[in-house]
């Protein structure tokens, strides 16, 4: 039996090639976004493929962080970019913080995501977007979703809906909930889980992660300290004031011959078991927040409708009505732009995203039928990100990024993808190797022309040649023989109809031209 | 078909290290006791499997080695593979817990954390971190499991120092605040002030056998000493914990000691008992009979009691060796993960 261990090298889980039939596909669809993107004033930048991971770590959300590609090198901590936005900003902080706001930004690249790869998603990728730095207010967010829907009608993309919501409703009432950091994060982080399955695959999910909350009484089993005494202790902590339960617990530790000197101070501890202690009782506020995020979710559809609705949960809940006088702002601004069917726009409240950059409005677009929709575009404002990656001052910002490949991919289920031009011109075939100069001066006179020329290197025979030509849909050969050379001429071969004709090159490139 | 002569198949079994000697133990129970002309020689043989040549191989190159394809089966711990497997495609996990080697994965913190019990406490503590632009430093061997499950469990806000060697004193050291190491015995945990967070296991593991995917989809003979190898083993950890009892009975007819054995089903075999007729060497009208059963090891006193009730005698107890089912359940599971999709 053979054996088949074969030497050929694979290439890299998830990774892609891109050949060069969808590569020309692909530039063409970059060059007309990048078309879109200066008309209103973009300028573009590069940023580099590899950054600290500490920028991610920062701001980037946990989806992003659970799938960076992040490793060490050379002692330091190092991650290729998952998405562009946080460097984009780190260059305006290093480069750009002297000039004069707002600054226009736009770019295009590859992004790596550590993900299950499956069809329309590779663990590389490309982002193509924009930056607005400087601009708050409902003009700078119209202004980048309308340029978002704008890049995408000039390639001819139909079916398209647009989603808008604001993550300023959400943080507003946590903030006013006072509740536990780390239980808001993970509320904020699994909105997407309610809004796709409800309330129960959380609920199913809080135990995993907070396996010390129960729902009916967050009151733990487990105590503060872990020990058999520890609900005797907590009741006798939780009466005294700060000053006296600190230094009791700091005696109570040394007599118990616990060595408090590891990288974190004895102050410390204390501070955190106090706090601990005193925390307990954050189940009705959970419940409460559990309650909203559902109301809350249940929030979407036409603009206008929905606008009305949400005034009145907020107001139930006395929340600041702020992010709804925006987001009806930002549809004012948005109606002049034109061309912005208003039908393919939802208004969807519970809408999240999981960049936890985002501080206002934010949207998405969504591409393909009920079901099977697959997310081109999303984006939003972030004002915090400036000064939370170093800046100098507050500055606002917002922006959006597409995913170039699944752009490529709705263009070819809509049969938009315009079939590609052919990419050579002309073949230039010698006839023998004694005219292989005359040949390739002539090429070089064709390409000074600004056509593109093949020719022939392999020294085949002029059958096989045009067989080439045809196979690759060349549309003209030019033959070049001895009696060619010393007539001074090239024969000219139109390969739709056959037809040969003897010509001076000037001429011949007339022709070709005219094609 | 011409001959073609395929290259020998390898197995890398552990060498050094603690998995060493569990590992030729357990292949020697399983009837396939590895040769080793000398102690210093890294390659031998099992003679129960003439095809089959032995490496003796460090652990962390086992799984390397396997799926470069340089060997075609390893035995290797479960944690590793887990740790370094996952973008390991030409690596099928063939049996994965062979009953020997456990260990278990799993966060430990200094003693002196007393506000930090379990691992909602260290969730909390990472974003207190955060917040003063620190990050909790962990100390440890398996950054991938480590990191995976820390994600999963929702906690993003680490560092991961990776480090070999004794992990535990890092954070007495100062490189590390924490520690996710494997711990077999608490002991080396306490003896440098730390302790584990409750609900903070990570993995619980334990020595498996992988095989090179490519190898067992191209190569037949492979395959088959592959299979053998995995019957045996399957069939040596069936058989722990079942013990074969024979004893003689009187009765009047195989029918009427049946009767009697049914009476506590179940004592009475894993089907049902073999009754055959034993030919008195004294009294030739009496009707002895051998009955054999086979029973778990935690009910051997139940079921000595049961047979003496219906009147047997000379209860005989032996251990199996092997316990073979109608087929084998790992091989049918392996042929259908190197199914070619």
């Amino acid at each position: 039996m053979p054996i088949s261990l074969s030497s050929k090298l694979e290439k890299v889980r998830g990774m892609n090639d891109v050949l060069p039939e969808e590569y020309e596909a692909s530039q063409a669809i970059q060059a007309s976004l990048a078309r879109t993107f200066k008309a209103f004033g973009y300028r573009p930048l590069d940023v580099p493929v590899i950054e600290h991971t500490d920028l991610y770590l920062r701001k980037a959300g946990e989806d992003i962080i659970a799938r960076l590609y992040d490793f060490t090198f050379q002692g330091r901590r190092l991650c290729l970019r998952p998405e562009l936005t946080a460097s984009v900003i780190r260059a305006y902080i290093d480069s750009m913080q002297g000039s004069g706001l707002p600054v226009r930004l736009c770019y295009s690249g590859p992004v790596f995501r550590y993900e299950k790869p499956q069809r329309g998603r590779h663990r590389q990728f490309t982002q193509t977007g924009v930056e607005l730095i400087g601009a708050g207010g409902p003009m700078a967010d119209a202004e980048v979703i309308a340029m978002a829907c704008q890049g995408l009608d000039t390639l001819g993309l139909a079916g398209y809906q647009v989603v808008i919501g604001h993550v300023g409703i959400l943080a507003r009432f946590l903030e006013g909930l006072q509740l536990d950091l780390r239980l808001r994060d993970f509320l904020l982080t699994n909105i997407e889980t309610i809004r796709t399955r409800g309330i129960a695959a959380i609920l199913e999910r809080l135990p995993v992660v907070f396996p010390t909350l129960t729902l009916a009484e967050l009151s733990s089993p487990q105590d503060a300290f872990g020990t058999a005494h520890g609900p005797a202790l907590e009741a006798v902590l939780a009466d005294l004031d700060e000053p006296a339960a600190r230094s009791m617990v700091l005696d109570l530790l040394k007599s118990m011959d616990v060595e408090l000197d590891s990288a974190r101070s004895p102050d410390e501890i204390v501070s955190r078991l106090l706090a601990k202690i005193r925390r307990r009782g954050q189940s009705p506020r959970l419940d409460r927040a559990l309650r909203f995020l559902s109301e809350l979710c249940r929030l979407t559809g036409e603009p206008s409708r929905v606008l009305q609705e949400a005034e009145r949960l907020l107001a139930s809940y006395t929340i600041s009505l702020e992010p709804l006088h925006q987001l009806r702002a930002i549809f004012e601004s948005l109606a002049p732009y034109g061309g912005l069917d208003p039908s393919r726009i939802t208004l969807d409240l519970g809408l999240s995203r999981g960049l936890q950059y985002y501080t206002g409005m934010i949207f998405e677009i969504y591409h393909g039928s009920p079901g099977e929709e697959r997310q081109l575009c999303g984006g939003g404002r972030y004002d915090d990100l400036v000064q939370t990656l170093g800046g100098r001052s507050s500055v606002p910002g917002c922006g959006f990024s597409y995913g170039l490949e699944r752009i490529q991919l709705a263009l070819a289920d809509e049969g938009r993808l315009s079939p590609a031009a052919p990419p050579v011109d002309l073949l230039v075939i010698p006839v023998s190797p004694q005219e292989a100069g005359p040949a390739i001066r002539a090429a070089q006179a064709f390409r000074a022309q600004g056509l593109a020329v093949e020719i022939d290197v392999r020294g085949r025979s002029v059958t096989s040649n045009l067989q080439h030509a045809n196979s690759r849909r060349i549309p003209f050969a030019v033959v070049i023989g001895s009696t060619e050379v010393a007539a001074g001429q090239v024969l000219l071969k139109t390969m739709s109809t056959g037809t040969e004709q003897r010509l001076k090159i000037d001429e011949a490139i007339m022709i070709v031209k005219k094609n | 078909m011409t001959e073609t002569k395929s290259p020998p198949m390898r197995l890398a079994v552990p060498s050094k290290g603690e998995l060493e000697r569990p590992t030729l133990d357990f292949l020697a129970a399983a009837g396939l006791r590895v040769l080793r002309p000398n102690e210093r020689q890294y390659v031998a043989s099992i003679p129960s499997l003439p095809d089959l040549s032995v490496l003796f191989q460090r652990v962390p190159d086992i799984l390397v080695k396997v799926d470069e394809g340089s060997v075609d089966l390893g035995i290797t711990g479960y944690d590793v593979l887990r740790e370094q497997g996952e973008e390991l495609t030409n690596t099928v996990l063939i049996y994965e817990n062979l009953g020997f080697g456990q260990c278990e994965l799993a966060l430990a913190v200094p003693e002196s954390w007393v506000d930090v019990s379990n691992i909602e406490d260290l969730a909390e503590l990472t974003l207190l971190y955060k917040e003063k632009g620190r990050l909790i430093r962990i100390a440890t061997k398996y950054p991938n499991l480590t990191k995976k499950w820390l994600h999963d469990m929702s906690i993003y806000y680490f560092a991961l120092v990776e480090a070999q060697g004794a992990l535990e004193a890092a954070p007495s050291i100062g490189y590390a605040d924490m520690i996710a190491d494997i711990t077999s015995t608490g002991t080396t945990l306490r003896e440098n002030r730390l302790k584990k967070l409750s609900g903070g296991t990570i993995l619980k593991a334990q020595a498996c056998l992988i095989g090179n995917r490519r190898a067992l989809q191209a190569d037949q003979p492979k395959l088959e000493t592959t299979r053998v190898m995995i019957e045996l083993i399957e069939a040596t950890l069936r058989a722990r914990g079942f013990l074969s009892l024979t004893a003689n009975m009187r009765g009047a007819s195989p029918e009427a000691i049946l009767r009697d054995l049914l009476k506590e089903k179940s004592l009475a075999g894993i089907r049902g008992p073999t009754i055959a007729r034993v030919y008195s060497k004294t009294v030739v009208d009496e009707n002895w009979y051998a009955v054999t059963i086979v029973v778990e090891q935690k009910t051997l006193s139940q079921a000595i009691d049961h047979l003496r009730k219906v009147g047997a005698s000379d209860i005989t107890v032996t251990p199996l060796n092997y316990y073979f089912d109608s087929k084998s359940w790992n091989y049918e599971a392996l042929l259908e993960k190197i199914k070619r999709s």
